[in-house]
């Protein structure tokens, strides 16, 4: 099997690990709770982002940079709206990360980066600011008071993917426009690299789905008592 | 240089895998401990 082969196989199996998290929520879940509804938006990105690249590089451009960037911004802000919701506190904090991502993206498009290359700050900024914000949400989590197993507890579940996505593929990608563009690495060397990112996102889907289950088990998805979130 | 640099990020990438899974231990050790 050629590293393409291996490549397109496992893109097509990390594309279908979001369904069962998807089919899941809108056939059983359906919950207003605000929390896990917006997992669900993430989860529906990353699906559409992975359908939307795939039929990108088959039918429009060799390289789905494009679609990744459009999903990494919409990935931004859902996850912004996430942690706005967990961490009511550090309301300040994300809106501060948030304009600087806004303003670190607009100056990076126009003068440094194409929209059909990695670009550099886009792709980097959200690991650092997720892996940040998931560690002050572990810390929340160990402040309150446990009541449950941790296990058993939804958020804990959507947390870790979220930090374990973010975390492994920082160094990804701080070097994929470094790796692809300036040195031209083969899709053979870079399939190693390529991998780590994809087997991470297919955890996260897998980590989401799981807490969705917990969800409708009953267990919460807030770490205060919904009257002090600002849903 | 090409495969020193994807050596680099590979085993960065791994070692960035160890810590996450290492500081997730260590918050659910204290989790259990505050939970007994």
């Amino acid at each position: 099997m050629s590293s393409s082969e291996i490549a397109e196989v496992v893109f097509q199996i990390n594309k279908y690990t979001g369904l069962p998290g998807i089919l899941f929520f809108l056939g059983f879940l359906r919950t207003k709770k605000s929390n896990t509804r917006i997992v669900f938006y993430v989860l529906l990105a990353s699906f559409l982002g992975d359908v939307a690249a795939d039929l990108y590089i088959k039918y429009i451009f060799q390289n789905s940079h494009l679609v990744g960037q459009i999903w990494v911004i919409t990935n931004y802000l859902l996850l912004s709206w996430l942690f706005l919701n967990l961490l009511p506190d550090r309301r300040k904090t994300i809106i501060v990360l948030l304009l600087f991502f806004t303003i670190g993206t607009v100056v990076t498009s126009i003068f440094f980066y194409s929209f059909f290359e990695s670009n550099t700050f886009l792709v980097t900024y959200p690991s650092v600011a997720f892996t940040y914000l998931s560690i002050v949400t572990f810390i929340e989590i160990l402040k309150e008071e446990p009541t449950k197993k941790l296990v058993e507890y939804p958020l804990f579940w959507i947390v870790t993917a979220i930090f374990l996505f973010n975390s492994v593929t920082l160094l990804k990608n701080l070097f994929m426009n470094y790796l692809i563009f300036d040195l031209q690495v083969s899709q053979d060397q870079y399939l190693y690299v390529w991998l780590f990112g994809v087997s991470f996102n297919m955890l996260k889907n897998l980590m989401f789905f799981y807490a969705f289950i917990l969800v409708k088990k009953g267990n919460p998805d807030y770490i205060y008592e919904p009257k002090n979130v600002a849903l | 240089m090409m495969e020193s640099v994807v050596t680099f990020v590979v085993a960065g990438s791994s070692i960035m895998t160890l810590l996450s899974v290492a500081f997730l231990i260590r918050f659910y050790y204290s989790y259990q401990q505050k939970n007994k």
